[in-house]
This record gives structure tokens, sequence and C-alpha cells, in this order.
């Protein structure tokens, strides 16, 4: 309900602060929206279940941090500790992708659309309650302000442009994350292989692509990648719960669809853009209807750019 | 003739008799054999999942645990032993998940159960909201073992009064009056002094925070009023609050406001929000309410909560016990749970007495009696360690004390009673 209008756009402290957390939440938005345009792009398909890979992949860290005594007695420096969290979240994470994949994708692969689609809104369900029944439904805290007195919020940075530990961290691994990602897809065989599939499967098929595997290969890296997010998430805000997955996962199609989908370029954009404009409609001008203000922007957007920034429109031949 | 009349009258009076001894007789009967006093269903209602599950979770242990005490027939702080108990079931157990949507489904679960004659819950206002008015048009009981806002018992402009609904914890405007001039004196608030007050944009913490405000504003303190949706009902979970709460933050530190009043039901959140305002350099007090009672989640040193009831260590030791070997160490220090205990109690005793003076067969007016009969419920003691009774309307009353009890986090993380 509270409208921020007050503030003075020129109050440079607050517009950077909100900057960077606009690129903080625009990164995790990022690197989920990944897995959705990479699943579409090859195999045509709205991966509803992605969302909650990503709440899985929030709950391997925490229980990964915690037997390793986060946040009060870590049994190792930071850097490993969060390598070890990130590895086993990400190496989780790709495994339920694949397993997804295989048990409820690969079966449809020859049904209608529509059939695809309800199954992954099957697994949505299934993970989540999945999740409250092994979990419970409490939400769970990283607790990282307890880790060396809060260590990671410390602002560091110069004059107006401050950011903590965390955000820099945040930023900087999805970008490495995304350039890693574009490295493989642009630079390695199989990388070749899964664009030769997103344009035409039964051609690709024909050259001698292993279709199936090239499959395989994109939810396991769309699902890794969802894993980090998750990590990322719990650590920079502290409160995982088995209905995480939904809301973050609905932002980052969005995020996808804006980006043009099937860009993996385009998906990194439209994440940040969405967290950035997410951001700045909370702080400028209203927290209580951010999402109708962002939205009625997006449907904007779409109706004068309907294939997004970096989407190319198709011209199918018949 | 004189023996023949004599004749007639003992012939009459024994008829008398014996037709008042079995129209007597039948009346006890069917008080007695009636199949809702045999065993009489209890519903309970509250989240059961989603980010405040573990608050409904707990509450519906402390049902079970006085279901099963009461059945078993054990001594209950407050029920005298004189009375006749009539056994109780755990008809159902509906999720209600602080969704006034959710909840009028859950009622009307309730009210097509036809075993139940009375309610535990719901745990939230909006929930109460949204499914009182089915219940009311049942006329079935509820009592409530945490919905605070003011208006739930007494209506509003827009808003129907709740004929049905009854509360075993001290409504919002008693949680303010008691939080607020213990918080000015804490911090030493003046005249002029600027505080924030931040809403979860939800019928719990928009009343509590206008009571609040109104408190503030006589002591002339200037308020910054804010509200931000809380995880649970936020489209982006906690990445949507952590966004929402971020300017905020920034604005109480521009701002230099002495004091954040932030009621909210999601203990988890007031943890992050005040780890936010830390972060920012932010140096003033913070005061959560009730909804964020959670030793094990929100735990940030030097922080204020104020809590409508005890602190877990004034609940009786032995139900306390009780509850810990059967539930887990986790609950031994969060008291969020245990007025739900007495709701359930005030509904046992109302429907062992609805049975005691005889129980119509049909449901609603059965359920109509049990409602009659908890109006005038009165219970000396009960575990957690006040009397209680609800006045008119509905809210509860338990003597000259506001049962309202003010924390202080201390640097482990623990509660400290600070007040009263």
């Amino acid at each position: 309900m509270s409208t921020v209008l007050a503030f003075d756009f020129y109050n440079w402290h607050f517009f950077f602060a909100e900057l960077i957390n606009g690129l903080t939440t625009g990164s995790l938005y990022a690197l989920i929206a990944l897995g959705y345009t990479m699943v579409y792009g090859v195999l045509k398909l709205l991966n509803f279940a992605h969302g909650d890979v990503y709440m899985i992949g929030a709950f391997i860290g925490y229980f990964v941090l915690n037997a390793m005594g986060w946040p009060l007695k870590p049994i190792m420096p930071l850097v490993p500790l969060l390598l070890v969290a990130f590895a086993a979240a990400m190496l989780g994470c790709a495994a339920l992708g694949v397993t997804i994949e295989r048990f409820a994708y690969r079966p449809l692969r020859n049904a209608p659309r529509i059939a695809p689609l309800i199954s992954a809104l099957g697994v949505s369900f299934f993970l989540q309650q999945t999740a409250v029944l092994l979990w419970q439904a409490n939400p769970r805290s990283y607790a990282t302000y307890s880790f060396h007195n809060a260590e990671l919020y410390h602002p560091v940075g110069w004059s107006n442009f401050r950011f903590s530990y965390i955000q820099l961290l945040i930023i900087l691994s999805t970008v490495v994350l995304m350039l890693a990602l574009s490295f493989f897809v642009w630079k390695t065989r199989t990388g070749k292989a899964m664009r030769a599939v997103s344009v035409d499967p039964e051609a690709a098929s024909m050259m001698g692509i292993d279709v199936d595997r090239v499959i395989m290969v994109t939810f396991l890296l769309g699902s890794a990648l969802a894993g980090a997010a998750g990590v990322m998430t719990g650590i920079a805000f502290q409160t995982i719960g088995p209905y995480m997955g939904f809301g973050a996962g609905l932002k980052a199609f969005t995020a996808a669809v804006v980006g043009g989908i099937g860009n993996i370029g385009g998906a990194v954009l439209g994440g940040l853009l969405i967290g950035v404009a997410e951001t700045f409609i909370v702080g400028y001008v209203t927290s209580g209807f951010s999402d109708l203000v962002l939205y009625s922007v997006l449907v904007l957007f779409m109706l004068f750019r309907s294939t997004g920034i970096r989407g190319v429109a198709v011209i199918q031949k018949v | 003739m004189l023996k023949r009349i004599g004749a007639l009258a003992v012939t009459a009076g024994v008829v008398a008799a014996v037709v008042a001894a079995t129209l007597g007789g039948t009346a006890t009967a069917s008080a007695q054999n009636s199949p809702l006093c045999k065993k009489a269903g209890l519903g309970f209602a509250g989240p059961l999942t989603g980010g405040a599950g573990f608050l409904g979770k707990d509450q519906s242990n402390w049902v079970k645990l006085f279901i099963k005490s009461w059945n078993a027939g054990k001594a209950i702080p407050g029920v005298p032993t004189s009375l006749k108990r009539v056994k109780l079931n755990l008809a159902v157990e509906g999720d209600s998940q602080l969704n006034p949507d959710v909840a009028a489904g859950v009622a009307r679960q309730m009210v097509a159960n036809k075993s139940i004659l009375g309610m535990v819950g719901f745990a939230g206002s909006n929930e109460t909201l949204g499914g009182g008015v089915v219940l009311d048009n049942a006329h079935m009981g509820y009592v409530s073992g945490s919905a605070t806002l003011d208006t739930l018992a007494t209506g509003a402009k827009g808003q129907k009064k709740l004929t049905d609904f009854f509360r075993v914890v001290p409504q919002n405007a008693q949680q303010a009056r008691t939080g607020v001039p213990y918080i000015i004196k804490a911090l030493n608030l003046k005249a002029g002094n600027k505080i924030m007050i931040v809403d979860d944009g939800e019928a719990y913490g928009i009343g509590l925070s206008n009571d609040a405000q109104a408190l503030f504003k006589a002591h002339k303190i200037t308020v910054i009023r804010k509200s931000v949706k809380e995880t649970d009902v936020n489209p982006g979970g906690s990445t949507g609050f952590a966004t929402d709460i971020a300017p905020v933050a920034l604005t109480a530190v521009a701002d230099n406001v002495k004091l954040v009043y932030a009621p909210s039901q999601d203990a988890p959140d007031s943890q992050t929000f005040d780890q936010q305002l830390k972060t920012d350099g932010y140096t003033g007090g913070f005061m959560a309410t009730d909804g964020s009672v959670s030793p094990t989640q929100f735990n940030t040193p030097g922080a204020y909560l104020s809590f409508f009831g005890p602190s877990i260590t004034k609940i009786n030791k032995s139900y306390r016990n009780a509850y810990i070997a059967a539930y887990g160490h986790t609950s031994a220090t969060d008291p969020f749970g245990a007025p739900s205990f007495v709701a359930a109690q005030m509904l046992g005793v109302a429907i062992s007495q609805a049975c005691s003076a005889g129980l119509s067969s049909n449901l609603t007016t059965a359920r109509q009696a049990v409602v009659n009969k908890l109006k005038k419920v009165k219970q000396s003691t009960t575990i957690l360690g006040y009397s209680m009774a609800f006045n008119n309307p509905a809210d509860a009353y338990h003597g000259p004390k506001s049962g309202v009890t003010i924390f202080k986090i201390q640097s482990n993380g623990s509660y400290k009673q600070v007040a009263p």
C-alpha cells in the first residue's frame, strides 16, 4: 500500500544501493532463466518444474553447509566451504534434472505438446510436496548473518557506490557461469550439437547426433545452474522453504521470455532487467503493487516486441 | 367412596410419578445416549503448510495434547473434577494456509462434518475473516489461540461482526497498549522523534500497526508508515520480500528513525528485516510482535517482541514437559501454540456442560447450544497460569492483567521476559 514517491531520485546512495540490489536479484533470476531458455530452445517445452529444482538446490546447499558446521563452527575456510556447497547443489540438481527428463518428459517426446506441459506441472507439485513431506513446511534459514559476525554482509566500495561481499559474489558468479555456459554452447562439440537440435531435431538426428543425449545434457546444465541459484538465494536472503520455487520460477520464466526465449544472452539480460526494474519499482513507486506495475510494463513490451529483446522471429515455410 | 377416591388418588399419583420419572429419564437418557455426546468431534484450522506451517503444527500439537489428556481423565488446570467429560475426537485438521479463501473452504469442511461441535482456530486474523462467516452461518463456535485483530469480535465498517468467534488471547489493542508504552520508555523516545511502522499488508499487521500508530502519535512521535508483503504471501517468496524490504531499510537509516515497529506473522522475515537494517548501518531499536515469536527463527540480539501469551517458563511445567516429550525439544522454547490448548479446553468444557444439560440431536441446535455454553465458561486457572473467560463481545478476559508479555532477545538469541 505504501508509496515511496517521496524518495529523491538524485539521492545517489539510495539509487546505487537499489541498483546493486536489483542486479543481485536479477542475477538469481538470470541463472534460473538460463535453464528455462535452454530447455525451451532444445525441446520447445516450458519446464515448469524448473523452479522446484532450484528449491531443491537451496535445500541441498543448506544441509551440506550445516553438515560442515555452518554458520557458527565451520570446519574449513569460507571459499572451499562455499565451493563444496555449490558443487553438491549443482551435482544434486543436475542428477535430478536428468532423472526428471528421463522419466517425466522423454516418454512423452512424441505426444501432443500439451502432454509434457501437464507432466511438468505434475513434477513441480511432486517436488514441492515431497519437500514438505521430507523437510516440513517450516522455513529454514541459512543464518548467513551469524557467519563470522555478518562478514559477508559488510559493505565495501567507495562513496555512494557500496555493496556487500555477498552481492559481489552473486553477480560475479552469475557472470562466470554464463560465460562458461556460452563457451560450452559455442565452442564444444556437444554445444554445437545442442544448437543443431534446437534448430531441427530430425535433421540433427539424421546427421548422426544423439538427440536424447543432447537433451539430457541440456537438462543437466540447466538444473545445475538452478542448483547454484538456490544456494545463492539461501546465502543472500537466508530464508528458504518448499514453496520458494514457484514465485522465483515465474519471475525467471518471465525473464527468459523478455530476453527472447531460447537465447542464452537474452535470458541473462532479461533476468537482470526484471530484477532491476522490480527493485526500482519497489524503491521509487510502490511496494504493495510492484508486480502489477512490473507485469503491466511487460505486457506492453511484449505487445510491441513479442520475440523478446534478443529473440528472432522464425519464418515457418510450409 | 372415600376409599375409592383414595385408591384413585394413589393410582393417579403412581401414574403421575411413573410418567414424570419416565419423562425425566428420557431427557437424561437423550443427553447421555446422544451420539454427539458419546464422542464429540473438534475441528482444528490453521496453517499446516507454507511459511507459517510450523505455527499451525505447533497449535495443532497442543490441541492433540489437550484431547489426549482430557480423554485420559488427567487433571487439567481449571477443569473441575466434578465435570463429566465428554470424550473428544480431533475429527478434522484443516490447513487454512493463512489464506482467507482457503479458510472458507476449510470452514465448509468443518460444517459438513456431522461429528464436529466446535473448532479450534483460525490461527490468523485474515483467515478468520475468510472462514468465520461460514461457521457463523452454521452456528458453530470457534475459539482461536492466536487471531488478534480487534474488530473480529466487534465488527467494523465494511466488516461483519463474527458472532460465534471466541479467542483466548488478548486482542491487538491490548498488545499495542502494553508494547508501545514499554518501548517508548525503554528507548527513551521523545516528542518529535521519528519512528517507522512497517505492516505486513494483511489484516493482522495493518490492525496492530494502526493501534500502535495511534498510541505513538498520542505521544507526539512522528510515524513513517510502510507496508511490505511478507514472504508467505509475496509472489517472489523470500527473494521478493528481500527486494521489498531493501528500500524500506535504507529509508529507515536515511531518516534516522529511533525505532522500527514491524508486526509480522513470519518470524524469518523479522529476522531478515532486522539484519538488513543492521547491515545498512541502522542503530535504532527493532520491535516485532506475536506473529514473530519463534526463538529458533527470530533471534537477532537486541530486538524486542510483544506477545499475547506468557513466557514458556510460565506454562504449566507438567504439560510443557508432556509436550516436549511428545513433539520434540524444538518447541521447548516456543510459547506460541500453548493458548490453543486452552482454546480446546474451553470447547471441551462447553461441550460437556451442553451434554449434561441435554443436547439436541439436531446438529445446528446442538452447535448453538455449545456456543451458548461457551459464552459462560469460566476457568479459574489454565496451563497458561491465569484464569480464562470470555467477555462481551467474545474476547478473552482473564482478570486485571493484560496477558501481554514483552521479550528482549539476548546476545545468545534467547528470549528474556522484560515486562510485566
